[in-house]
């Protein structure tokens, strides 16, 4: 009987201990449940740690009281917010560990708050986001719908991040449902998530890919005859000053000509060869990123390889869908000699003496032979110095870019695509820049990104 | 020897000041810990630790000269899961924390009285029948005269006190159980007897306990205390099996009582609205779910080592100091502490059954195993309740939850177990 009894008692505890294991450790999902006061709790937590810019910027910082304040509409995206009603979004999320104070750092840290109880002190999370840049980009996009992305190419940080329209993330208890069902979606990040075809921009990546498999040298002589036809869709040989005639490979990506692109797409380069290029630099899967990312897409799921669908994407139409983030990389890859740097917001945590550590190195990831990367930045360059695009010209200090006129599938106008990096006494920052339904891109956005680099190349 | 050197010397009673030390120092640093969190109780309400030491103490004094040689166990234990209740109870509700203070003291008292009724307690198994009509006619009264507090008709109000008269009836019916399994574990442990291809039930020497245990149960559905209707049944089995070894017991009370929830589920609107709040509170979050979801909450905020005592929210869970303790500790003091808690449970139930075996005759047997059986029953009740491993049945955790009632009675119960098991070891 005592045996059996002991057997009871055994049973009993190891099925309490399996409930515990269950709601305390497997079910770490209702720390966000509904009703749940501790979600309020940690909104209003008066010690929630700041958000700093780079240059130490406060960008948001909770009050006495335990209310939260956002100082700069511009990074709401980046932020994101937290509230006991719709969650939590950005690096209000991804850094909630730090911010609420809960993660120590370091295994020792993470043992001794086992044994020191004080009532957790958030520790401030300080962003690579440099707000002289960031401000030049919010001001020079202004109202208009779109997003702006600056990356400086040798360490991956992010040096601003605009998408408009904005909203206050200090405004959702009392705007959420209006902000959730504004058709013009403020609450998206349009940096990160939205997807846009990249018109011509995207050209540099079929010209990355075309140079590196050598189906073609800059100085290749291609022919326009007005305009060429694959399977039966004609294609324009528009944009170069004498319309048609033969001209350098080169050429035709400075004036950006579409015929030329889709010959050499369809006919010499291939599906193969042009995915292989792209998913190396980043399409076609989620990017390794602090923030979520929508997957920039060469073509639909499960859309067929056709030659003409190709013959489309080879000129940044077809079914291309990208991030702005994913172009800016583009461009990173271009102007850091062939080398992607991994994309970073969060420059560092504070230490529990509100210290920041020693930023880590960037790491870098080849994705384009060097000589490839060059040569398509040379002709980058060669599109500002030959002064076709607007804004580009007596930056003091050399700048290339590739501009794209997207057409939208849909009645409004193009959007306006910039893709630019500068460099200057050894600093370089790369842009990408898209205005919604904004017209050409060269026309619209190359400022835009003008604006941009000066910010973050001039003193 | 004569009695005081007993008293002085006694190494049982050393071992159980050794233990009580412990309760006492848990309760002494549980208390910083919450004066420097942000749930301090008011600076006024520390004196309830001075006194919580001086009568436990006192309490201690009294057993080395009552039952020198008794085990130990009961009374640490019991003083251990009232030092965790009185500092989760101020954590959760300062404005009590003085009134569970002067239970507990009551409640030591009464551990002495019971040390000294257990001593004597051949007394109580003539009183076994006189006990059963003392509980019903009790619960009778209780329908008559009680007040209804949170939709259950339980207390009375005896001179301005308001007393949970279930409590009272555990007692009557460890009283009567231990008397009616002496009398009849004998005959009740046999298969049926043959005779002349006559087979003769033992139906008729169960009636007593059927009556008893039956005009309870149905007291209690109309009183709507389902959650002592579940741990009266589960007693009842329990006790049958271990006075007769016999597993049909048990498994008879487990079919009654799951013929009771099907019953209570069709006949009352409350018990319906349990058991659908058990299998989903999500469908009623913010009405009849919202105890039991922030009760979870509470928990999955507790982790393996807990927030920290005053670090959590466990105040947010309603009715926290009598419903949800268990809960309230899981979150504050992690799985460690929750487990630890359950584990004193079986470490009363082990010691309990000690004290039993060792008991020399069958009535002492029977109600030394009752008392450890009841309270463990109850534990694990409420326990399995805050865990959703079963509905809640608004019962207390033993020891621990905020309420004079069962914590007086819970402590008396400690007492006669303790007295019973000075005896066993006086007449070896």
């Amino acid at each position: 009987m005592a045996a059996l009894a002991g057997t009871a008692g055994i049973v009993f505890v190891a099925v309490v201990v399996a409930a515990l294991g269950y709601w305390q450790v497997a079910r770490s999902d209702l720390a966000q449940g509904d009703l749940n006061p501790r979600v309020l709790d940690r909104f209003s937590n008066p010690s929630r740690g700041r958000i700093l810019a780079a240059d130490g910027a406060v960008l948001a910082e909770s009050l006495p009281s335990g209310g939260r304040t956002y100082h700069d509409a511009s990074v709401a995206h980046i932020i994101g917010y937290i509230d006991p009603r719709y969650g939590s979004q950005g690096i209000e999320l991804t850094r909630d560990g730090a911010l609420s104070g809960e993660a120590p750092v370091g295994w020792g840290a993470a043992l001794n708050a086992e044994f020191d109880r004080a009532p957790p002190v958030g520790r401030d999370v300080r962003l690579t986001v440099d707000s002289r840049v960031q401000a030049a980009a919010a001001e020079a996009l202004g109202a208009r719908n779109g997003a702006v992305v600056a990356i400086d190419p040798t360490t991956g940080d992010i040096l601003a991040m605009v998408s408009v329209p904005t909203y206050d993330p200090g405004s959702l208890a009392t705007n959420g449902e209006a902000l959730l069902n504004d058709p013009s979606s403020p609450l998206l990040n349009r940096a990160t998530h939205g997807l846009y075809p990249p018109g011509s921009t995207f050209k540099t990546v079929t010209a990355a890919s075309a140079l590196e498999f050598k189906v073609i040298t800059p100085s290749t002589i291609v022919e326009c005859p007005g305009e060429i036809v694959i399977e039966g869709f004609p294609i324009s040989c528009s944009n170069v000053p004498q319309g048609v005639g033969r001209y350098p490979f080169s050429d035709a990506y400075i004036y950006s000509v579409n015929a030329v692109f889709a010959d050499i797409g369809a006919n010499r380069l291939g599906w193969d060869r042009l995915e292989d290029t792209a998913q190396r630099l980043g399409f076609e899967r989620p990017l390794d990123f602090e923030l979520t990312t929508a997957i920039s897409e060469l073509r639909l799921p499960g859309s067929p390889r056709t030659n003409v669908l190709l013959a489309s994407t080879a000129f940044g139409q077809g079914e291309l869908l990208v991030t702005p983030l994913q172009m800016a990389l583009v461009a990173s890859a271009v102007a850091n000699g062939g080398e992607m740097p991994r994309p970073r917001i969060v420059a560092g945590e504070a230490n529990s003496s509100a210290q920041f550590a020693a930023q880590a190195n960037p790491r870098l990831t080849r994705v384009l032979p060097a000589d490839t990367a060059n040569t398509v930045a040379a002709m980058m360059r060669e599109v500002v110095s030959r002064g076709l695009v607007s804004g580009m010209s007596n930056l003091g200090f050399e700048a290339g870019g590739k501009t794209g006129t997207a057409e939208t599938g849909t009645s409004g106008q193009s959007h306006a695509w910039f893709i630019a990096f500068g460099s200057r006494d050894g600093k370089q920052a790369a842009v990408a820049v898209i205005v919604e339904n904004g017209g050409r891109g060269g026309e619209v956005a190359a400022p835009i990104a003008a604006a941009v680099l000066k910010a973050a190349l001039l003193p | 020897m004569n009695l005081a050197v007993r008293a002085i010397a006694s190494p049982v009673r050393n071992l159980e000041l050794l233990q009580l030390v412990a309760a006492l120092a848990f309760v002494a640093v549980g208390w910083r810990a919450l004066e420097a969190s942000p749930a301090a109780p008011p600076a006024g309400l520390a004196s309830v630790v001075p006194q919580l030491v001086i009568t436990v103490l006192a309490g201690h004094t009294v057993l080395r000269v009552v039952a020198p040689e008794a085990s130990p166990l009961p009374f640490a234990v019991g003083v251990f899961l009232a030092s965790v209740g009185l500092v989760i109870v101020a954590r959760l509700d300062p404005s009590v924390a003085q009134a569970q203070a002067n239970w507990i003291s009551l409640g030591v008292v009464l551990a002495a009285a019971g040390a000294v009724v257990g001593k004597r307690y051949e007394l109580l198994r003539r009183q076994r029948y006189t006990a059963a009509a003392l509980a019903l006619v009790l619960l009778l009264i209780t329908g008559m005269l009680g007040s209804t507090i949170n939709g259950a008709r339980l207390w009375l109000n005896v001179g301005g006190q308001l007393v949970q008269t279930t409590e009272i009836i555990k007692v009557l019916l460890v009283v009567f159980v231990a008397g009616y399994l002496a009398d009849e574990a004998a005959v009740l442990s046999v298969p049926p007897v043959r005779f002349r291809a006559r087979r003769y039930s033992m139906i008729p020497r169960l009636i007593p306990l059927i009556v008893a245990l039956g005009g309870s149960i149905g007291a209690l559905a109309l009183l709507r205390d389902l959650g002592s209707i579940a741990i009266l049944l589960l007693f009842a089995g329990g006790m049958l099996f271990i006075g007769t070894g016999r597993l049909r017991y048990p498994v008879a009370a487990a079919v009654v009582a799951l013929m009771a929830a099907t019953l209570g589920y069709v006949a009352f609107d409350h018990a319906q609205t349990r058991i659908d709040t058990w299998l989903d509170p999500w469908g009623d979050a913010s009405g009849t779910g919202y105890q039991s979801i922030q009760a979870i909450y509470a928990i999955e905020a507790g982790g393996i080592t807990g927030t920290g005592l005053g670090l959590g929210r466990p105040d947010s869970i309603p009715a926290a100091p009598t419903d949800y303790v268990f809960s309230a500790i899981t979150e504050e003091m992690g799985l460690a502490a929750a487990a630890g808690v359950a584990l004193v449970y079986v470490l009363f139930l082990y010691g309990g059954l000690r004290i039993a075996i060792d008991c020399p005759d069958r009535f002492g047997r029977m109600l030394a195993s009752s008392i450890a059986v009841l309270i463990a029953i109850q534990a694990a009740v409420i326990i399995a309740g805050n865990l959703r491993l079963a509905p809640t049945t608004g019962i207390t955790l033993p020891f621990v939850s905020y309420g004079g009632s069962s914590l007086v009675v819970n402590f008396f119960l400690a007492g006669i177990l303790t007295g019973i098991s000075r005896s066993s070891s006086s007449r070896h």
